[in-house]
């Protein structure tokens, strides 16, 4: 069998080796030159320099480039959007497990179609040790708004009732996103904070 | 030779590959992100030792043993449920029957002629417990206390059937929130199981935010005393949570100006609501920092900026007041991070 012209195999043994052991080394260079390319800078928090009562900082970059593209939020439409949380509250928290599609009647002129339909798909089950569930109070913040959709963190004082009738507060800490739909704000989703089932203060 | 040759030249690729399995392997099970959370199981807390029958606790950690649920999961169940097994009769008004509360067609299984809606369906007593019933229409009941039948009001075989169910519906997996929700669907019975999992154990899922103030930037807007900080506050008696904070309060004075903590962008300048001074925050300002950061100041007398403003830190957003629901003169600040409030005090060095 006629044996390559070009090299030795001795040679291309010798030379394979030398482009591993290359291609290591690139490999665990890049690595390391990664590693330091993403380690964060040593930007200290700013220094507050007391004089009389207002706070002097050292002075700060340029801020980054905001996310926020949307159009400049009014009072006006913030006001007009919670108007409709007092009412939808009232119709979405309260439940009885002799009745549990109850509160998704009650909700549907607050909530889109789309969550209604989410509503309807499956069906709420009570549990003995909350066979009832009272709406007491409510308090909410922003958490994000926008010209067309804003999030509210929702604080919902509840009293529950187990099946023996025996009554225990509860607080339901909710995560409110309202939509505008046709001129009007209505809820389109409700999800959970961390910490609900507390005890109110 | 030549065999051989090719073999030794072949050692650096084959170590190369290794070396990149070294390094990316970990990288697989590494957070993307600077919060993440902690994870379900662990030792019993104090509470959980006060809650908890003691009888039962090996029953929820052989479950765990054989389906991988966290055995404070299925406790947190079991409270949530019948409160212990409790509760008489156990029987809901839906038809939800025994210690873990199993509709009939999910323990029996959904295939069966009888089932739709709610899931009482249509069984005789003995057909609920029947195995080869349970096998060929695919439900969840399992016979654990081994007396040839698979029984709701077994709590051997009720809290095995729980933990079959929820493994099955990725609770075994981390999907925890799937498969509480796949239990009993609702936001609020989810929220509730996963406050009791939490309370049962010592270390079992404690929100760990990991963050790295070096990188902030952010400065303490003013210099007062914190009179309250950021969280849920624990009842030292119970050990049940109380309502949460999701802020630090700082004390101010009256006309004390406002500073920005960080340079940004004004996107808030007003009233929560201009109908109702009363409600929530007040008078309030938020500036977007980017990078998904933005801070509140609220509560305020008076805000000095418009929205479009661009602020550096120190520049005056507000004076000190106590409009909206407070007590007292304060400010209450926020750090949001994807819109998500954040704990503050580790990116203002408290």
């Amino acid at each position: 069998m006629a044996r390559s012209p070009q090299l030795p195999d001795r040679a291309k043994t010798w030379f394979s080796i030398i482009i591993g052991l290359l291609l290591i080394a690139l490999f665990i260079g890049s690595f390391f030159s990664g590693r330091r390319a993403a380690q964060p800078k040593e930007t200290k928090p700013a220094a507050v320099h007391e004089q009389g009562d207002v706070h002097q900082y050292e002075a700060q970059p340029e801020p980054e480039e905001t996310t926020s593209k949307t159009p400049p939020i009014t009072e006006e439409a913030v006001s007009s959007a919670q108007a409709v949380l007092p009412d939808f509250l009232k119709a979405y928290v309260p439940f009885d497990s002799k009745q549990p599609d109850a509160y998704v009647d009650r909700s549907k002129l607050y909530i889109t179609d789309s969550f209604y339909k989410q509503l309807s798909t499956f069906q709420r089950r009570g549990t003995l040790s909350r066979v009832k569930t009272e709406y007491v109070t409510a308090e909410w913040t922003p958490a994000e708004l926008k010209a067309d959709e804003q999030w509210y963190n929702v604080d919902v004082t509840v009293t529950h009732t187990d099946i023996n009738g025996k009554n225990e507060d509860g607080l339901l800490l909710y995560v409110v996103l309202l939509k505008l739909v046709d001129g009007k704000w209505k809820v389109d989703d409700v999800g959970i904070r961390p910490g609900s089932g507390a005890i109110p203060e | 030779m030549k065999k051989w040759g090719w073999l030794i030249a072949a050692i650096p690729i084959l170590l190369v590959v290794a070396l990149c399995g070294m390094f990316l392997f970990p990288l697989l099970f590494m957070g993307g992100g600077n919060i993440g959370y902690g994870f379900l199981g662990g030792a019993i807390s104090p509470v959980g030792e006060r809650e908890i029958p003691v009888e039962y606790i090996p029953i929820y950690k052989e479950a765990e043993a054989r389906y991988g649920v966290p055995w404070n999961l299925l406790a947190a169940h079991h409270r949530v449920e019948t409160v212990f097994s409790t509760l008489q009769p156990m029987i809901s008004s839906v038809g939800a029957e025994g210690h873990m509360q199993f509709m009939p067609c999910t323990w029996v299984g959904w295939s069966h002629p009888s089932c739709y809606g709610a899931g009482k369906g249509s069984f005789t007593e003995e057909e609920k417990t029947n195995l080869a019933m349970i096998a060929r229409y695919g439900g969840y009941g399992v016979d654990a206390d081994r007396d040839g039948r698979a029984s709701m009001w077994s709590l051997r075989d009720s809290i095995f059937s729980a933990a079959n169910y929820l493994t099955k519906n990725g609770a075994a997996t981390g999907n925890l929130e799937r498969a509480i929700f796949a239990y009993n669907h609702s936001q609020d019975y989810v929220a509730e199981v996963m406050m009791y999992a939490r309370l049962y154990v010592t270390e079992g899922f404690i929100p760990i935010e990991v963050i790295e103030p070096s990188e902030s930037g952010f400065a303490r807007p003013v210099a007062g005393e914190v009179t309250s900080g950021f969280g849920i506050r624990i009842d030292p008696v119970t050990g049940k949570p109380g309502a949460s904070h999701e802020g630090i309060d700082f004390a101010c004075q009256a006309g004390q100006r406002i500073p920005a903590s960080k340079a940004g962008k004004v996107v808030f300048a007003g009233w929560q609501d201009a109908n109702d001074h009363s409600k929530g925050y007040g008078l309030f300002v938020w500036v977007d920092h980017g990078g998904g950061f933005k801070t509140t100041y609220a509560h305020m007398s008076q805000t000095t900026v418009h929205v479009g403003d661009v602020v550096q830190a120190g520049d005056v957003v507000g004076v000190c007041g106590s409009t909206g629901k407070s007590t007292g003169l304060h400010l209450h600040f926020e750090i949001f991070v994807n819109g998500r409030r954040v704990d503050p005090s580790p990116f203002i060095g408290l």
